[in-house]
């Protein structure tokens, strides 16, 4: 099954050879090094501070001027209510996604897992979307969910049900999106859980069942969880991350809208930045979002770093 | 009558047979080894009796009550993994506590819910006492809190015969236990498990490619090849009577040495040398065959005066001096043997030098060309 | 088969039509004619075969253009990062100096840098450059990748020594060596990143929302979405015939090369 692990196992776990310096030119080092760090450089370390700095002051795209504000963008988006809507949205929305795709995508790695002979089938089936185009896709979502022309009001319709406007109420916006990040990627996370599962030896399971493991329940609260546990931890941080990423969905089917209740915080960033031009705000949102995601990150990793030493041999 | 009976036991993957008709008798308390190469249907065979794989044809009866429809957990049989198969996550003490645990109701087997279920507490202590004896025993009771990863090869194994231990089964089931153990290890290993089924007085069917594990082991040792069974005997019969070629050549370290034997007008020619006074019993035994083979143990030879008529001229090969003895390597015109000597009978051979050895022919095993044994047809009309 | 397996089956199969209906509607629609398509009266297969969506696809939606940009933009960005990424990393694996920590805690700080977070400095720099709307501006920010560096850096810890001293003892220069001896045994790994990469910047469109206006450089999800807006979003057969066409090559690649699209997909675990 999935490379994941195979990947991972790549990537970290295999003994590193002895490593030598097999000749000392320093400038041979040098220029092989530099196309790549003069990229790092100029678009990333220094577009991160860059994003800091501005984030201090009162910039506006274009303008030739500016001032320090200080912490200033940031009281003032503490104090918006609009930024403070935005915020619950964005906590709304994740937990929703989050949860959902994490416990749909465990069902679904369970199920397939079990399913020796159809497991291929089923994977290839449930990863489809993930190789997609979101954007492409939310456009199909979009006539997918039409309350008059859509398959889904048809369904309804059929059913005796009324049909429901899912992109234009402002108490269902945020779900229907969230249901359209999660028909995308629970594929993705399902393949990580595979992987792990494929991982535990079956030796442990035939020892469970020799020492009196009799139902299922059993084989998973003793065998499978405890087994899955890092796996489990490693996707449900991936989960959270590619959550809070939420953003294409938003952008092209709702534009915040209707109302703001789907206005989340990456939107938000994008309005304040390049439609509103208050770069300074933008800039402090983008501020606040890494924060966010460099402690997401970082934990990750220190999952990640658990996953791969975890185990006997 | 307690013991395990297989009966027509058969294995079949897909169209390749892992196991054909295997029947045999183990009595209560008896040390039984499935030997043989790998893919030989050992492995099979124990995972069958385990109730990892079910049978495609065939019974199996544990003192008296057929079991090879229960599932694994139902036969109360113990199995000893070749990679101990210690759940990573739990303690050693929880390891060991595990099949005790999965006999307890619903509720308080729960992991992390039923510290809160009634009974928890006494059920612990009842399992504790069951552990803490059983960890004296195989002196693991330092060990109790760590995880498994935490453990040397050996430590992990004891664990492992730990947890096959704590629910007394009558009958244990061992997957080359000492495989994954080094040289050294394996040696004083293979002693505590003779002890412990001492002290146990319960079944083990043990499972080795190893032959001298097999030998040092067991009270009766199958040898698999196949899938199907070579022979069934107390080890030094296996040695000594090997029923065939192949369980000739498995047993026994060094291998023993096979002469081709024709007869160049009516006289008998031992590779490739003339052999006067072949002994009468051989003469009948092989005579009938065009082509036999004449089985002699690298202990069946004694060293000889060059120039001995009863003897094998040839050239020395090669000397391995082990210490207490020494094994020596000769090219024959028709064959290569080995002979075992004694250092003192060894001292002063060097390579290269022409030496004369004299088989004992009372130990002499004769096969016929299929690799079957012959035997003498008095014998034969004895059995 | 058993009952439970059975009814496992049943509950995969009912949550396969749900992953499947929008592939359906999509294809549905794409081959409807406009009444048939505004109607309540539903049905999946159209009365009337219309392929003039896929036409008005190309002619009024420029879906050519940014297929061809898409393609263009995914490759040229994979091209560069191998060339930048495959000397850094061999020589953070295999050379020691003195400012190696320094330069590969650099890698590992940016790999914790989502790319929200840069985009309003990077854009400044593409806008004073007069650079927007530019192939440069989608392909140049992604010349190099930290988690590229940071995966083959350790593939070339894997290598044996005995590998590169025997091409030095046979004569082999340290760049030959390096792309002609290292590199191939390393191809899988790269296989895996290119997909991830292709995947990445293909499905991209936070960047170029920023970057690009004008359809001539839109990369495919840009480009259906300034498309959309331009119709008012209700042309929809020719729509729905675009998004066909946009995830088309992906889907293919995913069928044919299932592992290694998998795998190469889910490396982005590691980066987030």
């Amino acid at each position: 099954m999935s490379g994941a692990s195979e990947i991972v196992a790549l990537g970290s776990a295999a003994a590193p050879t002895r490593v030598r310096e097999t000749a000392p030119p320093l400038i041979a080092n040098a220029l092989y090094l530099l196309p790549a760090f003069a990229v790092l450089a100029v678009f990333f370390l220094l577009p991160a501070l860059a994003t800091l700095g501005i984030s201090f002051t009162d910039w506006t795209l274009g303008a030739r001027k500016f001032t320090f504000v200080g912490l200033g963008n940031y009281l003032d988006l503490m104090a918006s209510a609009e930024f403070r809507l935005s915020l619950v949205n964005t906590l709304k929305l994740n937990l929703f996604v989050i949860p959902a795709s994490f416990l749909v995508a465990l069902a679904l790695a369970l199920a397939i897992h079990n399913t020796v002979k159809l497991a291929p089938l089923w994977q290839t089936i449930y990863f489809l979307p993930v190789t997609t185009t979101l954007v492409a896709m939310a456009f199909v979502w979009q006539w997918v969910l039409h309350p008059e022309f859509g398959v889904v009001a048809w369904v309804l319709t059929g059913l005796g049900y009324q049909p429901v406007n899912w992109l234009n109420d402002s108490s269902l916006v945020l779900y229907t999106v969230g249901f359209i990040s999660l028909w995308q990627l629970v594929g993705y996370y399902m393949v990580l859980f595979l992987a792990g599962l494929s991982s535990i030896p079956s030796s442990l399971y035939e020892a469970a069942a020799v020492d009196g493991a009799r139902n299922p329940l059993d084989r998973f609260l003793h065998v499978t969880w405890p087994m899955l546990g890092p796996t489990a931890l490693f996707v449900f941080v991936i989960t959270v991350i590619k959550s809070f990423q939420i953003f294409d969905v938003v952008r092209v089917l709702t534009k915040g809208g209707p109302n703001k209740a789907s206005e989340i915080v990456l939107h938000t960033l994008y309005q304040e930045g390049f439609v509103f031009l208050r770069t300074g705000r933008a800039a402090a949102i983008a501020t606040l979002f890494f924060v966010v995601m460099l402690a997401l990150t970082l934990y990750q990793m220190r999952v990640l770093d658990r996953r791969v030493h975890y185990g006997m041999r | 009558m307690a013991g395990l009976t297989i009966r027509r036991a058969q294995k079949s993957f897909g169209t390749t047979a892992a196991v054909h008709e295997f029947s045999l008798d183990i009595a209560d308390g008896e040390f039984v080894t499935l030997l043989g190469p790998s893919g030989c249907g050992k492995t099979t065979l124990l995972r069958l009796i385990a109730g990892l794989e079910t049978l495609s044809g065939g019974e199996i009866v544990l003192d008296g009550r057929p079991i090879h429809d229960l599932p694994p957990p139902a036969r109360n049989i113990a199995m000893v993994f070749q990679s101990y198969a210690l759940y990573p996550h739990k303690t050693v003490a929880a390891n060991i506590a595990f099949p005790l645990l999965m006999q307890a109701a619903l509720p308080l087997r729960l992991p992390g819910l039923r510290r809160f279920v009634p009974g928890r507490a006494a059920l612990d202590r009842r399992i504790a006492d069951r552990v803490a004896p059983i960890a004296r025993m195989l002196q693991i009771e330092h060990l109790l809190a760590r995880k498994p990863a935490q453990l040397s090869g050996g430590q992990r194994q004891r664990v492992a015969l730990a947890r096959a231990m704590v629910r007394e089964p009558r009958l244990f089931l061992m997957d080359e236990p000492l495989s994954n153990l080094d040289a050294k290890l394996r040696g004083s290993t293979r002693a505590d498990i003779i002890d412990l089924h001492r002290r146990l007085k319960a079944t083990f069917v043990y499972v080795t490619h190893d032959q001298g594990e097999a030998m040092t082991m067991s009270d009766r040792i199958v040898l698999m090849h196949e899938g199907r069974v070579q022979q069934i005997g107390k080890p030094l019969e296996l040695y000594a009577n090997p029923a065939n070629l192949f369980v000739a050549e498995f047993i026994g370290q060094p291998m023993i040495n096979l002469l081709p034997l024709q007869f160049v007008g009516g006289v008998a020619q031992l590779a490739g040398q003339a052999i006067r006074n072949l002994p009468p019993c051989l003469d009948d035994v092989a005579l009938p065959h065009e082509e036999a083979r004449i089985g002699l143990r690298p202990e069946a030879f004694a060293l000889a005066e060059l120039g001995d008529p009863q003897a094998l001229m040839g050239r020395i090969h090669l000397i391995e001096h082990l210490g207490n003895e020494t094994h020596i390597r000769i090219s024959l015109p028709g064959a290569e043997i080995t002979v075992r000597a004694s250092s003192s009978a060894a001292h002063g051979l060097s390579v290269g030098q022409p030496l004369a050895v004299r088989p004992n022919w009372s130990s002499a095993l004769v096969f016929d060309k299929h690799g079957n044994r012959a035997r003498s047809a008095a014998l034969q009309a004895a059995a | 088969m058993s009952v439970r397996a059975l009814l496992v089956h049943a509950l995969l199969a009912a949550g396969a039509v749900i992953v499947l209906m929008p592939f359906a509607w999509m294809l549905s629609l794409s081959v409807k004619e406009e009444h048939e398509i505004f109607t309540s009266n539903l049905r999946f297969l159209p009365e009337h075969w219309d392929w003039a969506n896929y036409i008005e696809a190309f002619t009024t939606g420029h879906v050519g253009t940014f297929l061809a940009n898409g393609a263009i933009v995914t490759l040229s960005i994979l091209a560069l990062q191998i060339v930048t990424i495959v000397p850094a990393a061999y020589v953070l694996a295999r050379k020691e100096f003195r400012a190696k920590p320094v330069i590969f805690g650099m890698v590992l700080a940016v790999l914790l840098i989502p790319p929200q977070v840069t985009a309003i400095p990077v854009y400044l720099m593409f806008a004073e450059a007069g650079l927007l709307d530019s192939y440069a501006a989608l392909v140049v920010p992604f010349a190099t990748s930290a988690f590229g560096i940071f995966l083959l850096h350790q593939g070339f810890k894997t290598l044996p020594q005995d590998l590169i001293d025997a091409a030095r003892m046979d004569g082999a220069s340290e760049f030959h060596t390096l792309w002609f001896i290292l590199t191939p045994q390393l191809l899988p790994m790269i296989a895996a990143f290119g997909v991830f990469s292709i995947v990445a910047h293909w499905n991209d469109f936070f960047w170029p929302l920023l970057v690009i206006t004008r359809i001539e450089h839109a990369t495919p999800p840009l480009g259906i979405s300034i498309f959309a807006s331009d119709e008012g979003g209700n042309d929809v057969g020719p729509m729905m015939a675009s998004a066909t066409l946009i995830v088309l090559p992906l889907m293919l690649a995913f069928l044919i090369a299932r592992r290694r699209f998998i795998e190469g997909v889910t490396l982005s675990g590691l980066k987030g």
